[in-house]
């Protein structure tokens, strides 16, 4: 009996072998070609399937508008005010110029020089955003296929990871969390790229790209981190092979190419912070917000657990992340010293990440995007120790996995489309509240004779800026929980010469008025006053 | 040649459609008829020789229509298509077009409704609208054997909601 199932075993291993064999091409260029190919057709498929080029239109939108449009307001003012990079600017101010600080611009400067050549369209910065993560997840593929030699798996395992609700929505987005996890991706091909081919080149690359993620989002810094760690790691000679007893060659250049990307990212902060302090405009968020006691970080466990995780990824995908996870620890023993170093490290340094930054996993659904490659790297390590192990003993485990994989991937593709089509159908408005009747509201202001520069008050508006960026006016804007001592500040503020309101029942019982023959448009349920010439 | 193929399929993939696809059960255009009133009147506009439904009462409706639904539908999710031309003097309008769902007993499931508001690009004058609502039979958990739908006037004071005529086509996922 022990027997039959051996032979049945050897002959579907050689069975495997055989087509194995027949797929592989030979030709190197052909190779690369098809590896390529094979990249950009599933991606393309994917993108499509989930509804990514459905609404890409979309001006900003749905969940965290705020903090969208607080970003697509930086390119916008770049385009209509100055393109001086070094001086970013808001829509929300009505003292000033509008600059502050904030996290290296590059994305939003690239959507202003798109704005310039083709006229404005959030489809460009959108575009950007696309394509930066996109690269990202072609050089993890290349990664990936560094280690398994198998482009469909490699593609399959590139498409598994990125499966989460969150990522894909805030990939075609103004955010900069996704586009940072994009040049980690590219950081991480190129460093261990390097560790194989020791060509000051992929270092190169390496620190550039780390650098970006890091002057993208500071919190990318880890990369950095966990790379001095592999040095320090390697001195001690922690990953001694049989053939050679160190994995750099040059530890000292290593150490200061980081130490000069550090550097240079730590200037643009710095610059950052004077201009906030400068310009007296504080509008992002450039440290750590921290919980400082124990029940705060009880009641955001429980607001995550009960409404964030199930948007981090799906069920499935879960089963996928849980069982490498496992995986890994039961067979650490045999999984590749150098990737498993990676994961575990990525691991301690997002603890760190959650420790500083936990009061912001409250309401931000896309913080969990700066622990991703946390989850890329499990996927990558578990799966180079099945690859491994289907070569050395059963080519047939590789043939189930694929399968496996395949329908984890099905189920969890239908959750992401479900998803990201409730995050950006316009009956839903998600969170955020229903802001269409902003959206088109300028051409008529414009008509009106309303310049851009002309300061609006806009009531209620519980975003940063986000009525004031989609009907493109400078001002200020109020929330529900305004006082009528506040509104009363703005409106015999000289420099305010507009009042724009959504909801004139709830301002009239706030602060009386007679402002009823003030009216100089209506729109959509939204009603323009003019204070003053 | 195994390579190819698989570049084939997937290259078939990428092409094929992954849209819901709705299939058209009914549609009617219900235009305002002196004989069929509820909250509603029938006003007469010179400058464009048509008539109209006003509602001008708080919490009333007007232009009612119903749909009996095929057995084969009761169970399936419906996409109500709503289109037609409004009017009102109120910027902040609360004028709505609302559903209700029926069982086989005649009693209403509940209902649902679009507001007009964001269609109101301007007041006192003719506006285009088209916009739809989601019926999940999941959502009642009773099959749906009758679908009303009506315009109304939600709680406001001095509105005059205007509607010229209203077409609705219900359509189920297949």
């Amino acid at each position: 009996m022990f027997q039959k199932l051996k032979n049945i075993i050897a002959t579907l291993n050689l069975e495997t072998n055989k087509i194995w064999n027949q797929l592989t091409i030979k030709n190197e260029i052909l190779r690369k070609a098809v590896k390529v190919i094979i990249f950009l057709i599933s991606v393309s498929w994917f993108y499509s399937y989930v509804g990514v080029f459905k609404y890409i239109h979309n001006r900003p939108s749905s969940i965290h508008l705020s903090a969208q449009s607080q970003r697509a307001s930086i390119a916008l003012n770049y385009y209509k005010t100055d393109m001086n990079f070094f001086k970013p600017r808001i829509q929300r101010y009505i003292k000033g110029e509008g600059i502050t600080g904030v996290e290296f611009p590059i994305i939003y400067y690239g959507g202003a020089i798109m704005y310039k050549l083709f006229g404005f369209d959030e489809i460009y910065l959108r575009i950007i955003s696309l394509m930066l993560v996109t690269l990202g997840l072609f050089f993890f593929y290349l990664l990936v296929d560094q280690y398994i030699r198998n482009n469909i798996l490699s593609v399959m395992l590139a498409i598994a990871v990125s499966l989460s609700p969150v990522l894909l929505f805030y990939t075609p987005n103004f955010m900069p969390d996704a586009p940072s996890l994009g040049f980690q991706l590219i950081g991480w091909y190129f460093f261990l790229t390097y560790l194989k081919t020791n060509k000051t080149r992929h270092l190169n690359l390496f620190v550039f790209a780390v650098v970006l993620t890091v002057l993208i989002k500071a919190t990318s810094i880890i990369i950095f981190i966990i790379v001095i760690c592999m040095l320090i790691l390697d001195k001690l000679r922690f990953f001694k092979f049989e053939n050679k007893p160190f994995i750099f060659t040059e530890h000292l250049k290593v150490f200061t190419r980081i130490v000069m990307g550090i550097v240079v990212a730590a200037s643009w902060y710095y610059y950052a912070s004077w201009l906030n302090t400068h310009y007296e405009n504080e509008s992002f968020a450039l440290k750590p917000i921290m919980v400082d006691n124990w029940d705060a970080a009880k009641e955001i466990y429980i607001t995550i657990k009960n409404l964030w995780v199930k948007h981090y990824y799906s069920h499935e995908s879960y089963i996928l992340i849980g069982i490498s996870f496992v995986g890994i620890i039961v067979l650490f023993k045999y999984a590749n010293k150098i990737l498993l170093t990676i994961t575990l490290l990525n691991i301690i340094g997002n603890m760190f990440y959650v420790y500083f930054f936990l009061n912001q996993f409250r309401w931000h659904d896309y913080y969990i995007i700066a622990l991703l490659p946390c989850v890329f790297f499990s996927v990558l390590t578990f799966s180079d120790l099945i690859v491994r192990f289907s070569d050395k003993y059963f080519k047939i485990t590789q043939v189930i996995f694929v399968i496996i994989l395949f329908f984890n991937m099905k189920e969890a593709l239908v959750f992401c489309k479900k998803n990201y089509t409730e995050r950006n159908t316009r009956a839903i408005y998600y969170w955020t509240g229903d802001y269409r009747a902003y959206e088109d509201l300028e051409p008529k202001l414009r008509a009106l004779g309303i310049k851009r520069t002309d300061k609006f008050l806009s009531a209620f508006d519980n975003t940063y800026c986000g009525s004031l960026y989609l009907i493109d006016q400078i001002g200020v804007n109020i929330g529900d929980e305004s006082s009528a001592e506040e509104i009363d500040a703005y409106l015999k503020n000289d420099v305010i010469k507009y009042l724009i309101v959504n909801d004139s029942a709830r301002f009239n019982k706030i602060y009386p008025n007679n402002l009823a023959n003030h009216i100089i448009a209506t729109h959509r349920g939204l009603i323009i006053y003019k204070l003053r010439n | 040649m195994l390579k190819k193929k698989i570049i084939g399929i997937l290259a078939l993939i990428l092409f094929f459609s992954c849209e819901d696809k709705y299939e058209l059960i009914d549609s009617k255009t219900i235009v305002s008829d002196s004989k069929k009133i509820n909250g509603d009147t029938i006003l007469y506009d010179s400058s464009g020789s048509f008539y109209y439904s006003r509602i001008n009462k708080a919490n009333s409706q007007g232009l009612l229509s119903q749909f009996i639904l095929p057995d084969e539908f009761k169970t399936a999710q419906l996409e109500i298509v709503f289109s037609g031309r409004v009017k009102t003097n109120y910027a902040q309008s609360n004028a709505y077009i609302n559903v209700a769902p029926f069982d086989q007993y005649g009693v209403m499931l509940g209902w649902n409704g679009i507001c007009l508001r964001y269609y109101f690009t301007e007041i006192n004058k003719w506006c285009y609208f088209k916009d739809s609502i989601h019926l999940k039979y999941e959502s009642w958990n009773q099959p749906f054997h009758l679908i009303n739908t009506f315009s109304y006037l939600g709680n406001s004071t001095n509105e005059k909601f205007d509607l010229d005529c209203l077409h609705v086509q219900i359509k189920a996922l297949k």
